[in-house]
């Protein structure tokens, strides 16, 4: 925990990131789920669930109903459809964490997965052990709730105790129900590598004036405030204009530049300006003096 | 100064096409599994890999391109759930489960078995002192439906014939499914409901060795003690270890949950969860068994002696499968 705030602290981690230490040693950063995120995709789990329980249901009183006799009949539907039953409650969790993506389909509509806190792999028995819980989570309070009806006191302990199951993800800060304290496991975003182009090597627009700045000028922001500046310079919205005007208004008068920038100069400015910055910041930073914004 | 005087730049044009490369084959893998790829493409993603880690640590020393270390850390997260997930082919796992991992297991939680089969017998003897006593208690114990119609209330005759029964082999498949299904519940509430310190897994252990010692005592009162034992000893001795063994499972996330040792209280927890999912695993593998048993040795076998045979070999080969499978030499 310690070694997380210290992280947060630094600025490394958002608040809703985590460090997992691979086999290498390597620290990698994941973004946990929202509370929200894995309520929706186990809803649509369990959409799926009942609604292909349903159908296999039918096909086998269909199959039951035409093949063979009467008894039969009734044997068959009666086995296969407990077996269905089980295979729907456990199965289908199961078999779906325990493939490579580690999802099951409605993760993988809100691009989820799971993983194993300690940066291993995820074992069968952590897939099993989380699923196993949610029996106590959800599907046994529910079924008593509905059967015992909620009056008595089995009824009000079963009420507390869904209560308080459900409330255990926000009651720790990494959002784990009671499944994953005993698998180890988190549910994150299934991380998106997108590479854009690097903003210091973008060319020069033509026609544009070669600025040039001196040491006190790029003294006076930190690296926060030039990577403000690399969103603004990758910003392909609507209000882009304003943006480039705002900035750099607000970087001449920082910097004291001596002359106003007309409009179709802004951005060959502000490109030559995060350009010098970036090199500014980054040798300080091999020399050891780390700046972070334009108050340190 | 020009451009490429920008390290963070230099950098990244020497390294990007690797980059590509990874980003191409970890694309690939997640679409057509890792079989799609060649012995010569599977060595490339390892060494692309570990480079793309090493390009990390350097980006986010040197490199104040947000973009690019933003990237490096997906791709790398990325790639580390492709090349660290791989698991072992199916039967390589199943055989090491059960010709180690179980055993193992068992062993190592001797002492939360012992506990639960404890449990399980006190509330059995408590029912049938109780019951044996004051016929009254046996509706405290045993739940209506449960007991279909093997209640005290019930003539000698009734309880005689719900030994025997003569089902055609369909029912027989029906019943075992049906009994398995219900135990596995049973097996799997034991085993989550250790999350809650264990308490309510001693409950539900108690209760279940409450509704067996009511039972017996009803059919002891009637003479038919014998006839009871050797009828439910064919699948009995091997449902009822089961069943002891989820009991203990959960006693192990409990013990984990309220008592943590060494470790801090989630690594022990999550340790705890491994090993009693390994128990609870190899519950479900002999609930499955007894299902079967039951379902067809209870009918086709008749004769109380012979009952009493099967049941108690088969509880032999469990004990000889616990304790002597899987040990290393030297033990």
């Amino acid at each position: 925990m310690s070694v997380l705030n210290a992280a947060l602290r630094r600025g490394e981690l958002e608040k809703d990131e985590r460090y997992l230490t691979s086999p290498e040693g390597a620290p990698l950063r994941f973004q946990l789920a929202g509370r929200g995120e894995r309520a929706g995709a186990l809803l649509i789990d369990l959409c799926i669930v009942i609604a292909a329980f349903v159908a296999l249901l039918l096909l086998l009183g269909y199959v039951a109903d035409t093949v063979g006799g009467v008894d039969f009949g009734f044997v068959f539907f009666s086995i296969f459809s407990q077996l269905l039953f089980f295979a729907m409650r456990w199965g289908y969790f199961i078999a779906f964490e325990m493939t490579p993506r580690a999802a099951t389909p409605g993760k993988r509509a809100l691009k989820l997965r799971v993983v194993n806190r300690d940066g291993g792999p995820l074992t069968p028995e952590a897939v099993i052990a989380r699923n196993l819980t949610r029996e106590v989570e959800i599907f046994f309070p529910v079924i008593a709730l509905l059967g015992i009806g909620s009056d008595g006191w089995a009824g009000l302990f079963t009420a507390i105790w869904l209560c308080a199951l459900l409330a255990l993800p926000f009651c720790n800060r990494d959002r784990m129900r009671g499944g994953d304290f005993i698998a180890g496991t988190w549910v994150v975003h299934t991380p998106k590598p997108v590479l854009a182009t690097d903003q210091a090597a973008a060319p020069r627009p033509l026609g544009g004036r070669v600025y040039s700045f001196t040491s006190a000028q790029l003294d006076l922001y930190g690296e926060y405030e030039l990577q403000v500046l690399e969103g603004v310079l990758r910003d392909e919205t609507q209000g882009r204009t304003e943006l480039l005007r705002d900035v750099s208004e607000a970087v001449a008068r920082k910097i004291g530049w001596p002359s106003d920038i007309r409009v179709a100069e802004r951005e060959g400015f502000l490109t030559a300006f995060y350009a010098a910055q970036r090199e500014r910041l980054e040798a300080r930073r091999r020399a050891g003096q780390i700046r972070a914004d334009k108050t340190g | 100064m020009s451009e490429s005087d920008l390290r963070s730049l230099r950098f990244r044009r020497e390294r990007e096409a690797s980059w590509r490369a990874l980003e191409e084959t970890i694309t690939l893998v997640e679409k057509k599994g890792p079989k799609a790829l060649s012995a010569q493409a599977a060595l490339a993603l390892a060494q692309n890999y570990r480079a793309a880690i090493s390009s990390l640590s350097v980006a986010r020393a040197i490199s104040l391109d947000l973009n690019t270390r933003l990237y490096l850390e997906a791709l790398c997260a990325r790639a580390f759930l492709i090349v660290h997930g791989v698991r072992e082919p199916l039967p390589a796992l199943v055989a090491r489960f059960l010709g180690e991992d179980l055993p193992a297991a068992i062993r190592a939680a001797s002492r939360h078995i012992l506990l639960a089969a404890f449990i399980l017998g006190l509330g059995a003897v408590t029912a049938y002192i109780l019951t044996i006593n004051d016929m009254e208690w046996f509706s405290a114990f045993v739940h209506a439906d449960l007991a279909a119609g093997r209640t005290p209330a019930a003539s000698t005759e009734t309880l005689e014939r719900a030994l025997e029964g003569h089902d055609g082999i369909g029912d027989l498949l029906a019943f075992s499914t049906q009994l398995f299904v219900h135990n596995t519940g049973v097996a799997i509430l034991a085993f989550a409901l250790g999350v809650a310190l264990g308490i309510p897994t001693i409950l539900l252990l108690f209760y279940n060795g409450l509704m067996l010692g009511a039972f017996f005592a009803l059919y002891d009162d009637r003479e038919l003690g014998y006839e009871l034992a050797a009828w439910l000893s064919i699948h009995g001795t091997t449902e009822l270890t089961a069943i002891v063994l989820a009991g203990a499972a959960g006693l192990v996330i409990g013990d984990a949950v309220a008592f943590p040792k060494r470790r801090a209280r989630l690594a022990e927890v999550k340790a705890a969860g491994h090993r009693a999912t390994r128990l609870m695993m190899g519950a479900a593998m002999m609930l499955f068994i007894a299902g079967f048993l039951e379902g067809v040795g209870r009918q086709t076998i008749e004769s109380p002696e012979a009952r009493l045979a099967v049941g108690l070999s088969a509880l032999a080969l469990w004990l000889v499968y616990f304790i002597g499978v899987g040990r290393r030499s030297g033990r």
